[in-house]
């Protein structure tokens, strides 16, 4: 895995388990920490009480899927 | 110790760890994990295709296929994403056929971690999946 030199906070929103466990495992090796949830609303949630640099949404999820989380997280980011 | 040669089994545990910069007993135990949650994944497509319910019968499939596909479980990936398929085009009937493909796919993926537990790491014996293991 290639050394970016630079470590960030990551949020992973991911409800297969399996990807889930998968993509903390690989952070963690590269040096990032790593907070994971099971779906989108979730992600928001923790988004709103600690900034991220880095969100990695799956695409579909129940309650609230990828592209949902991304609008939500922009508009939670946009000034006003 | 040499993990991969299995009873004809051509999954190579070592090298799919590796792709992934995994140390085997790590993937090994994603592996574990992947096995039961797609049991769970099979029960629901198979009781959704019982029911008729082709949207359920997809979301199964399409769980197993995005499990399958991170592990590099290409077989069970090709298997699971034309069920996916079928199913999004409401297309059930020739499904019962290839879930039962998957099944056994799912199977020998099970069979196989079962003896690289047994060969790799004694205190595992026996204790894997109890809810599979005959």
């Amino acid at each position: 895995m290639k050394e970016l030199g630079h470590h960030f906070p990551i949020l992973l929103a991911e409800d297969n388990p399996v990807s889930r466990k998968l993509l903390e495992r690989m952070a963690l090796k590269a040096g990032h920490e790593i907070a994971s949830v099971e779906n989108g609303r979730k992600a928001l949630e923790l988004f709103r009480e600690t900034f991220f640099p880095i969100v990695l949404p799956d695409w579909t999820m129940p309650e609230m899927d990828g592209p949902q989380l991304c609008r939500a997280i922009r508009k939670n980011a946009s000034p006003g | 110790m040499n993990r991969q040669k299995n009873t004809g089994n051509t999954v190579d545990f070592t090298q799919l760890a590796g792709n992934l910069g995994l140390e085997e007993e790590e993937y090994l135990e994603l592996i574990e994990l992947f096995v039961e949650t797609g049991m769970s994944d099979l029960g629901k497509l198979q009781s959704a295709i019982k029911e008729g319910d082709a949207e359920k019968a997809a979301n199964a499939a399409h769980s197993l296929k995005g499990a399958s596909s991170n592990l590099g479980l290409m077989e069970l990936y090709e298997a699971a994403k034309k069920i996916e398929e079928e199913a999004r085009n409401d297309r059930l009937e020739g499904i019962v056929e290839s879930a039962q493909g998957l099944k056994e796919k799912l199977g020998k993926i099970a069979e196989h971690l079962r003896t690289c537990w047994k060969t790799g790491r004694n205190e595992r014996i026996g204790a894997p999946f109890p809810h599979i293991v005959s």
